[in-house]
């Protein structure tokens, strides 16, 4: 297959761009050099050319200006010999189309592909900087091996070696025998420790019966204990009680004993309440109180006889209480009546000084003088008005004479007068807008900033024609070459110069070639030890004349000379016979060098003809054009066709500057002249309305003088018309205070009337002021309280005196009735006895009552304790009947004996009933026979040891539960939890694990294994093929440095080792980093032809692979390719120009495409 | 009026679930306990459909199950079923035939174990009489028909056999109480409710002749839904059954189909689909799944060399899928037809083809035998079973690594070191 044409139509960076190859060329390389500075699109095209072939990539990165929808490549591919247009497109079907943009099938490529994927294609025929790093990478990882480097090379890999030192790594990593860190081995001691995990926790079915055996031995023995401690324990219950009774029955047999000493008789029936020690003290107490009550009753009596009572004065007791009261008032009235007439005098005082203060002092009647409340009322609400009605007049008059005031003032401002006068004022206005309207400023502006540009132009192009000096109008007189003549001498030096650009190329390959053969034959002279002809024939020579004289003379030392010369032409003659082959190279070699000293001669004769030509067309040029030249030296035609061009040049952008700057003078006097003109209308207005102009000035401040003039004048006017307004304001002002005035005014004359009215009828009606009729009516109301108070005063002094007249009278009339003796000085000490006596008679009165009650109540008491003592004596009689005594005291000691003897009785009861309830029988008979038949001793060692064998077995007791629980503990320990269960879980998940792991190494292992086999099979395969062209184009690669490569065979394979020039070998890992590239180079062409060899052979891209490479080497990779493109095409992409400068020269018949 | 029971066997108590998924520590922990929570959940089933016994037909523990947690997790079970008044039947197979912890446990009244000898016993419930004729297996071998042992149906009962066979068995495996069908059907039973092959199978006839199968699938091979049956016997004596879900985990492959993928991304997504189906159509709790790429792709050789890197990004959809759990990938792709037929160019399927052919070479297997024995030495008991049983078996182990071998290789150099 071969790449004829690639169209990038649509793709990356690229439109409609296309990179045409060409045909195969008849004979020589197919070497493409595509040359493209950095981000021409080298890679893209390459990446294109892949997209052709194998499809758009699914994920492309050339989308960013075409989108994937629109995407395209096409490309002419000759297949088979034939030709065929193909268009790619992005989809994942039918993407491939054919001229008429029909899809066809990707075997309409892929059939030329010998089935190869994309990525094989990328590997086995591109070549870049890090395939090549890798591939010397490779050939120290093979370690020489050869199967490995064939194989390496051939499908252009860098990581076989390193593929499969991974893939046994990673074996070992799982598993080597007896490792401890391998992922096996850690698989393994996880299991044992699940196993010991297991272990830790379970419980086995057989140690379940154990533990369940030992739970049921211990329940059995401890239920045995309890039963047998049940009766030893009854037993001693038993024993217990016995020994308790024992003293209970003594002391029943005690007690019977007591009773046998007391009588037998009965005790009385007892129908008397209260005990006999009572009676006998009642019996004591009821004789005291007989006596005491005849005593007391004796006593009051006679105390009634001696009481006696006045009876006189208790029949007037009520008129001599009356008195008391009486007397009060009389003494306090007596106190009092000296100041109640001392504040009488004082008030009349008062009445007299207000009658004063009123001017009526002479009034004998002062309530005369009294105003109705009615009119008193009124009088006051009119004087509360009177204070607003007189500010209400004042403030009116006030504001009146104000606003005169301001409309005065503002009289004075109207009357200023300061305005100029309108024509003129007009005249101005327009000059100044007809200076406005003028553009002349701009315009010397513009026209002078012309002027400058075209100056320094001027000064500019007259610089480019230095030497020469001189003004415009020489200039423009100066003699030029015409454009056709330059032109006609442009070709001519175009043609010399390629002329002889060739020729010197012709020069150096010839040059080249001489060396190289010259260095070939010194290199053939040097590797073999023969003279060549001039030498031998020296030698022949020399042993003829040796001969010739040995002829004429005879003698032995013409003998020995003949012999050595003889000798040495032989050993001439057979090492030149040996080296026959070299011979003839040399001879061919030398041959050739003449031939090549030949052309070198002829080609610097040819190049000496084209350096007269040119110096001819010199001479003509300089002649044509010496005023623009000078004294100006060119080196060489086409420079000095150059130099003329750009003078010509010169000398009209000069011709051009001058005229601008003439045209720029002229409109600078036009804008001078408009403005002087301005200026004079603008000084006459300024005048006419007296503003002086100082000629001096420049137009500029006569503008701003006017204009600040104008607007002042607009001022002054606005500020008139604001007076004019104030004075009207002011008059209507005015105007309205002089109302307010009088309406003020007519108010307070109808206050004056009402007052009038409301005292109209008064003794006040006539010749009383306004402002002191408030004085007479406060004076009014104090006089009318005045005669109040004095009134009341009056009535009380009167009532007082009455007071006192009435008690004399009173006391004198009681007196003589109880019979007192009055004397008229001292009534009040009459009324004190006479109240004394009263008194006295009251108390005796009632003295006399209460003993009188007295001897009633004694009376009662006394029939009350006679019926007591009779009671008492009939039931002290009826105890002393029933125990048949005669006194009392003799009845206490009988009831005690028969009391203790019934106690006794009781006690002994209980006590039986005691015995036998202990020993639960029936009757203390029963139970009396019982305990007399025990024996005391026996049962107290009875007890002791039954006590001892409780104690051993609750000792026992102990122990059995203690072995039950254990074992119940345990048991109920084990639970149904799934902690077992989920151990196992995961045991059974390593053993997987274990199992995938050790499948896993065994496939890795044998892997590896088959591999080894597989590649010493390919190194069998391909060595014949390869090792030749591989040998001998690394001898070409390496200049001679290494004569070629061979194998060797090792233990376990073959290496490949290289052929140094002098004989020694090194085995290939050994080779420096620069040979081993070039080793893998080497192997990678014989790849290449290993391919080609049975197949169509298809492009070969190699991408910048000689970033770092010197010259020399470059050429030597250079010479490669060519090799290369003679079995197939081959595409090199670039950025370097020097490379394909390089590639020109040692493969003479490369193509260059621009990627521009 | 009707009796009803359920019918299980096969539960193998506590005996663990095989798979590489159980490495995610949180599948362990949810289904560790597997065979408990499907046991627990049959009781469940029990004690809400409120039936009137429980019959198990062998095989509810394994042999070599000796914990005493086994054996007090099933008491708990059956007191449960004893306080809801419901009775146990129950035989042993050939796995629990001989189990010691069963001997240890004390069962209450309610549960009646069929001994070595053939017994029948009669409950009456839901205004029908019911006969349940049991034998047990006496020792883990049962080389001929148990049948004939078994007494006739009884007169005016409903009568269930309970046994515990291989029925016609299968080749390659031991047979266990071999017995036909027909023999079955014509035995006069009306319901035969068999355990021992662990696949659900109904066999109607002339009786009902269940194999209710596994209630908890342990491994890839017991792949699908598990169950156990319901029972349901009407006054007329038809019988009715149900299927009814006890699997937690349910195991099942999963195929892909990965031809013309050309993104990784893109295979990941097929891998996500297929998960999402499986989840969806999966009725057990949790998922497990065995996935398998098939078909022709560009990305077969990158697929071959980042299997872990695959596995890793399945795990992580699963877990985004949720309650799915993936155990482990195969793999059978390969390149695009064009790529691999003959006369390829590319010298790495030349190696491949050498290998291929090194592979069937004898003195390379005696090679690659030697070095898989050697191996197999080294490991624990347990672990060794990989390689198949006997000689051709392991021939057969020595074909699928010998060519997995050679396509890691080929896929390592034809994808590069790495990605």
């Amino acid at each position: 297959m071969r790449l004829r044409r690639l169209d990038l139509i649509r793709y990356g960076k690229f439109t409609d761009r296309t990179i045409d190859f060409g045909p195969k060329p008849e004979s020589g390389p197919d070497l493409h050099i595509v040359f493209g500075l950095n981000e021409a699109g080298k890679s893209t095209a390459l990446a294109g050319y892949l997209d052709l072939l194998f499809g758009i990539e699914e994920r492309s990165r050339y989308n960013f200006l075409h989108e994937y929808s629109a995407m395209r490549i096409g490309g002419v591919l000759e297949l088979g010999g034939a030709e065929h247009t193909f268009t790619r497109t992005k989809q994942r079907i039918n993407s491939l189309l054919n001229e008429t943009g029909q899809p066809v099938s990707e075997m309409a490529i892929s059939a030329h592909l010998a089935g190869l994927s994309r990525d094989a294609y990328e590997t086995m025929f591109s070549l870049d900087d890090e395939t090549l790093e890798a591939g010397g990478k490779s050939i120290l990882e093979s370690r020489g091996d050869l199967g490995k480097l064939l194989f390496t090379a051939s499908a252009g890999l860098g990581h076989a070696s390193d593929t499969l030192s991974v893939l046994e790594a990673e074996a070992d990593r799982l598993y080597r025998k007896q490792a401890q860190g391998t992922d096996l081995a850690l698989l393994k001691k996880r299991l044992a420790e699940l196993k010991a995990k297991r272990e830790g926790i379970d419980t086995l079915a057989s140690t379940f019966e154990t533990l369940e055996a030992e739970r049921l031995d211990a329940t059995e023995k401890y239920n045995r204990s309890i039963a047998e401690r049940s009766v030893l324990s009854a037993r001693l219950d038993t024993i217990a009680k016995y020994l308790r009774v024992m003293p209970v029955v003594a002391d029943i047999r005690r007690k019977q004993a007591q009773l046998a000493e007391l009588p037998e008789i009965a005790s009385p029936p007892r129908t008397w309440t209260g005990s006999v020690a009572d009676m006998i003290e009642a019996d004591a107490s009821l004789r005291t109180r007989l006596s005491a009550s005849e005593d007391e009753l004796a006593r009051v009596t006679t105390k009634i006889a001696s009481v006696d009572v006045d009876a006189v004065i208790l029949t007037i007791s009520e008129r001599v209480r009356g008195l008391a009261d009486r007397k009060v008032r009389h003494v306090s009235a007596g106190l009092d009546l000296p100041s109640r007439r001392t504040e009488l005098q004082i008030l009349d005082n008062a009445v007299a000084t207000c009658l004063a203060a009123l001017g009526k002092s002479s009034e004998p009647n002062p309530a005369k003088l009294l105003l109705p409340a009615a009119t008193i009322g009124a009088v006051r609400t009119t004087l509360e008005q009177r204070s607003g009605v007189v500010a209400g007049v004042r403030v009116a008059r006030e504001e009146a004479a104000a606003a005169a005031d301001a409309l005065q003032a503002a009289r004075e401002r109207v009357g200023e007068e300061r305005a100029v006068p309108e024509p003129a004022r007009a005249r101005l206005v327009s000059a100044l807008s007809a200076a406005r309207a003028s553009g002349h400023v701009s315009e010397t502006k513009a026209a002078r900033e012309a002027a400058d540009a075209a100056a320094i132009r001027w000064q500019a192009a007259i610089a480019r024609l230095h030497p020469w000096s001189g003004d415009a109008q020489a200039l423009a007189s100066i003699a030029v070459p015409n454009p056709g003549q330059i032109g006609a001498w442009k070709v001519l030096a175009a043609e010399l110069g390629k002329g002889r650009g060739v020729l010197a190329e012709r020069l150096a390959e010839h040059q080249g070639n001489h060396d190289l053969l010259a260095a070939r034959l010194n290199a053939l002279r040097a590797s073999v030890d023969v003279s060549d002809d001039d030498v031998a024939g020296t030698i022949r020579r020399a042993r003829d004349e040796a001969w010739a004289r040995h002829r004429t003379d005879l003698t032995g030392e013409t003998a020995d000379h003949f012999a050595a010369a003889l000798v040495r032409d032989d050993s001439v003659g057979a090492g030149r016979l040996a080296n026959a082959r070299e011979l003839v190279e040399i001879r061919g070699t030398n041959r050739n060098l003449a031939e090549a000293a030949a052309n070198i001669a002829h080609t610097r004769d040819q190049l000496a003809r084209n350096g007269s030509q040119q110096e001819a067309m010199i001479l003509e040029m300089r002649s044509a054009a010496r005023h623009l030249l000078g004294r100006c030296q060119g080196a060489s035609a086409e420079q000095l066709v150059d130099v003329i061009e750009d003078r010509i040049a010169a000398r009209i952008d000069a011709l051009a500057a001058w005229e601008e700057i003439e045209l720029c003078r002229k409109k600078t006097e036009r804008a001078v002249d408009q403005e002087s003109r301005i200026r004079l209308e603008l000084s006459g207005a300024l005048a006419s309305v007296g503003l002086g102009s100082d000629p001096e000035n420049s137009l500029a401040t006569a503008m701003a003088v006017a204009e600040l003039f104008l607007e002042r004048q607009f001022k002054v006017d606005a500020e008139r018309t604001e007076a004019l307004r104030t004075v009207d304001t002011r008059q209507e002002d005015l105007a309205a205070r002089r109302r307010a005035k009088e309406v003020a005014e007519q108010r307070e004359d109808q206050w004056l009337a009402g007052v009038a009215e409301a005292l109209k009828g008064t003794w006040l009606e006539n010749g009383i002021s306004a402002s002191g009729l408030g004085g007479v009516l406060d004076q009014l109301i104090e006089l009318a309280k005045c005669l109040q108070d004095r009134a009341a005063m009056q009535l009380r002094i009167d009532k007082m005196e009455a007071d006192r007249d009435n008690f004399l009278v009173e006391v004198s009339a009681v007196a003589a009735e109880a019979g007192e003796t009055a004397r008229d000085d001292e009534p009040e000490q009459l009324a004190i006895r006479l109240a004394e006596r009263l008194e006295q008679a009251e108390r005796t009165r009632e003295a006399k009552a209460s003993l009188v009650n007295d001897l009633r109540r004694l009376e009662d008491q006394r029939g009350i304790l006679d019926a007591e003592i009779s009671a008492h004596e009939r039931r002290k009689n009826e105890v002393l009947s029933v125990f048949g005594v005669t006194t009392l005291a003799d009845v206490v000691q009988r009831d005690e004996l028969l009391r203790d003897r019934d106690r006794l009785r009781t006690e002994v009861a209980q006590l039986e009933e005691q015995v036998s309830s202990e020993l639960a029988v029936a009757g203390f008979e029963k139970a009396r026979s019982i305990l007399e038949a025990l024996d005391l001793d026996s049962l107290a060692i009875e007890k002791a040891e039954a006590e001892q064998r409780l104690h051993d077995l609750d000792e026992a007791l102990q122990q059995q539960l203690i072995r039950q629980t254990r074992a119940t503990d345990k048991l109920d320990a084990i639970g149904g939890d799934s902690a077992v269960a989920r151990i196992e879980a995961e045991r059974g998940t390593v053993l997987l694990e274990i199992e995938e792991k050790a499948v896993r190494f065994i496939e890795l292992k044998l892997g590896v294994l088959s591999a080894g086999n597989a590649l010493r099979l390919y190194r069998e395969r391909h060595r014949s093929g390869m090792m030749k062209r591989a040998s001998g184009a690394f001898a070409l690669m390496t200049r001679g440095q290494y004569s070629g490569l061979a194998t060797q065979p090792v233990k376990g394979g073959e290496v490949l080792i290289a052929l140094q020039r002098d004989g020694q070998s090194k085995v290939a890992d050994a080779l420096s980093k620069g040979a081993r590239f070039q080793l893998y180079l080497a192997l990678r062409l014989a790849g290449y032809y290993e391919f080609a060899q049975f197949r169509p052979s298809v492009p070969f891209i190699a991408d910048d692979i000689m970033e770092t490479f010197d010259h020399v080497r470059s050429e030597e990779v250079f010479r490669l390719f060519g090799e290369m493109a003679n079995a197939g095409q081959v595409i090199y992409l670039t950025h370097h120009q020097h490379l394909c400068e390089i590639a020109k020269a040692v493969v003479p018949g490369v193509a260059i495409h621009e990627l521009a | 009026m009707s009796f009803r029971f359920v019918h299980t066997a096969d539960i193998h108590l506590d005996s663990p679930l095989r798979s590489l998924a159980m490495r995610n520590s949180d599948l362990a922990e949810l289904v560790g306990d597997a065979s408990r929570q499907a046991f627990v959940s049959i009781v469940d089933l029990c004690l809400a459909e409120r039936v009137d016994a429980l019959v198990i037909a062998g095989d509810l523990y394994d042999g070599d199950q000796t914990s005493m947690k086994t054996a007090r997790f099933l008491a708990t079970q059956m007191m449960r079923l004893h306080q809801a008044g419901i009775r146990v039947f129950k035989i042993r197979g050939n796995h629990d035939a001989l189990s010691r912890i069963s001997k240890q446990l004390v069962f209450p009244d309610t549960v009646t174990i069929f001994g070595g000898r053939p017994q029948s016993v009669l409950q009456t419930a839901g205004g029908l009489d019911v006969a349940f004729h049991g034998l047990s297996f006496a020792s883990p071998k049962a080389p001929d028909s148990l049948l004939p042992k078994y007494s006739n149906p009884r007169e005016g009962a409903v009568n269930v056999g309970i046994m515990h066979t291989s029925l016609a068995g299968s080749p390659g495996h031991d047979d266990y109480a071999p017995c036909a069908v027909a023999d079955l059907h014509a035995h006069g039973f009306d319901y035969w409710a068999l355990g021992h092959i662990h696949v659900r199978q109904v066999h109607p006839g002339a009786s009902t002749v269940v194999m209710p199968g596994i209630p908890q699938g342990r491994d890839i091979n017991e792949a699908g839904e598990k169950s156990v049956t319901l029972v349901t016997i009407r006054d007329d004596r038809s019988v009715e059954i149900e299927e009814r879900l006890t699997s937690i985990a349910q195991f099942e492959r999963v195929t892909v189909d990965v031809t013309d993928a050309v993104e990784w991304s893109d295979v990941v997504g097929r891998v996500r689909a297929a998960l999402e189906n499986v989840r969806a159509s999966v009725r057990s709790r949790h998922a497990v799944v065995r996935l398998r790429l098939n078909g022709a792709s560009p990305l077969s050789w990158a697929l071959i060399r980042d299997r872990d890197l695959l596995l890793a990004e399945a795990e992580q959809v699963a877990e985004q899928v949720g309650e799915i759990w993936v155990e482990k990938f195969e793999l059978n792709v390969s390149p695009p037809a064009a790529e691999t037929s003959d006369g390829v160019a590319d010298p790495i399927f030349e190696l491949a083809g050498s290998m291929r052919a090194d592979a069937s070479s004898d003195a390379f297997r005696a090679e690659a035998r030697a070095l898989v024995q050697k191996m197999i030495a080294d490991l624990p008991p347990d672990g060794r079973g990989f390689a198949g049983k006997d000689e051709a078996e392991l021939e057969l182990f020595l074909d699928r690594v010998l060519a997995n071998g050679s396509d890691l290789v080929t896929a390592r150099l034809k994808a590069g070191g790495s990605q």
